[in-house]
């Protein structure tokens, strides 16, 4: 950011800018250039309305952010596992990785039916439940098909296998060469390495 | 009643990770100038790439939003493992759900997510630099873009074409130095069309959002072009260049 900021590589400055020259602080600059543009359209009724919405109130404070940063953690759901696969050079088949699970939460998830049946085209179903059974969740019935989704009870079977079943810590293993990418705090680690590529 | 986007007051922050910036709020503006097509679009799988703060990801998830009641599956990759775990916390702060996978650009998700992305945004690092700086550990390789800053860039955007699907849009952040007409060019003939939907002058830099859709028309135009001059096709032509930004592009091509 720093280079970005000493301008070493930038631009000449555009006219607004100068109009703005006594705005401090990048984040008020932008949002007001936004706010012109939108009174110069005639979305806005003053250039400088939008402004407020940025402006830190009581709830908005850094501590209240530290609060909220201990409710709703969501980590790697089965759905993100279904959607990776190992890209290692030379590895014609690397899914479904399989799962090594340290450790797994399950948390609740807000029941959206439009939302999967939309992913329910995209999922590889026998990697889901495969998946899910090294979680320990089996519930899921061997096939699907698609008129299934009229079912309720079917529907929230699969919002907990896809959605609820977080892995926390742990490793996906690709299947033909047994190389690990971690699982660190929920997150997928799927970089490779140089000789991999 | 605005939109919401990511508070700059809920960010979190790692001194190796790229804070929101001047491109990172163009790149927010412009999908909130674009945010009823963007719900319209109805898009079932939302990406960013490269996320750093996780400011544009959150925003997008916010401003999609509730009255988008379908719901998307959002996933943000970044190669910095300090900026995947600051937009994790970004995005739990807001109350936000997002994916969020270390990678380099798409390794791991581009065999079964092709042709199934339906929103890609990229804030990519396009600061022209010494080469020796792109894709170093650290900080600089959200910024460090090699010559023309387009290292990064031009590796991006074959991914996001396999990735994108029929009806996929991408958004992406370049600087002027970055030749924005020559990658406009280059998408074209993938079959993309594409629109600067922002320009914005900064105290440092010019920055043009650019947005490329998949046009059957492009293509054929594009194709046309190469194969045989046929006299027919003029009202093709014609459909093409529907943006001022094509005839601009067109006109360069004259002469």
């Amino acid at each position: 950011m720093d280079l970005k900021e000493e301008g070493r590589w930038g631009e000449p400055k555009g006219s607004s800018v100068s109009i703005l020259a006594r705005l401090e602080g990048t984040e008020e600059r932008s949002c007001c250039l936004f706010n012109i543009f939108l009174y110069l359209v005639g979305l806005s009724t003053s250039p400088s309305a939008f402004c407020l919405r940025r402006r830190p109130t009581p709830s908005q404070t850094p501590i209240a952010a530290a609060v909220q940063l201990h409710r709703g953690v969501v980590r790697m759901r089965l759905l993100t596992h279904n959607m990776l696969s190992s890209n290692i050079k030379g590895v014609t088949n690397g899914f479904p990785l399989l799962i090594e699970a340290v450790k797994v939460v399950e948390k609740e998830v807000d029941f959206n039916e439009d939302f999967l049946k939309n992913m329910f085209v995209k999922v590889e179903w026998k990697a889901l439940v495969e998946a899910s059974r090294t979680l320990g969740y089996t519930e899921l019935p061997e096939s699907a098909e698609a008129s299934m989704l009229d079912s309720d009870e079917f529907l929230r079977k699969f919002h907990h296998a896809l959605l609820e079943l977080h892995l926390e810590d742990g490793a996906l293993v690709c299947p033909e060469t047994g190389r690990k990418f971690p699982v660190s705090k929920g997150i997928p680690n799927m970089l490779l390495h140089e000789d991999e590529v | 009643m605005l939109p919401k986007i990511a508070r700059i007051q809920l960010m979190s922050s790692h001194p190796q990770v790229y804070d929101p910036c001047d491109d990172s709020f163009a790149l927010v503006d412009a999908l909130l100038a674009d945010r009823s097509n963007l719900i319209k679009h109805r898009p079932s799988i939302c990406m960013e790439i490269g996320c750093g703060s996780g400011y544009v990801i959150t925003s997008l998830s916010l401003l999609l939003g509730k009255e988008y009641s379908g719901g998307a599956y959002y996933i943000a990759t970044d190669i910095n493992p300090h900026a995947v775990t600051v937009t994790r916390e970004t995005l739990e702060s807001h109350g936000c759900h997002a994916e969020v996978v270390n990678t380099d650009i798409a390794l791991g998700l581009e065999k079964r997510l092709a042709r199934s992305v339906d929103v890609i945004v990229v804030n990519p690092p396009y600061v022209p630099t010494p080469e020796e700086e792109v894709g170093c550990s650290g900080i600089a390789a959200a910024w460090a873009g090699g010559e023309n800053g387009r290292r990064v860039i031009d590796r991006i955007l074959p991914v996001a074409d396999g990735l994108l699907s029929d009806k996929g849009w991408l958004y992406l952040v370049t600087l002027a130095a970055n030749n924005p007409l020559e990658l406009c060019l280059e998408m074209r003939k993938k079959g993309y069309a594409s629109r600067i939907i922002l320009q914005r002058s900064t105290e440092e830099e010019s920055l043009h959002i650019i947005k490329f859709w998949r046009d059957s028309d492009v293509l054929m135009d594009a194709n046309e072009r190469v194969t045989v001059n046929k006299t027919g096709n003029g009202m093709a032509s014609e459909s093409a260049a529907f943006s001022p930004f094509s005839i601009w592009r067109r006109g360069n091509q004259n002469v």
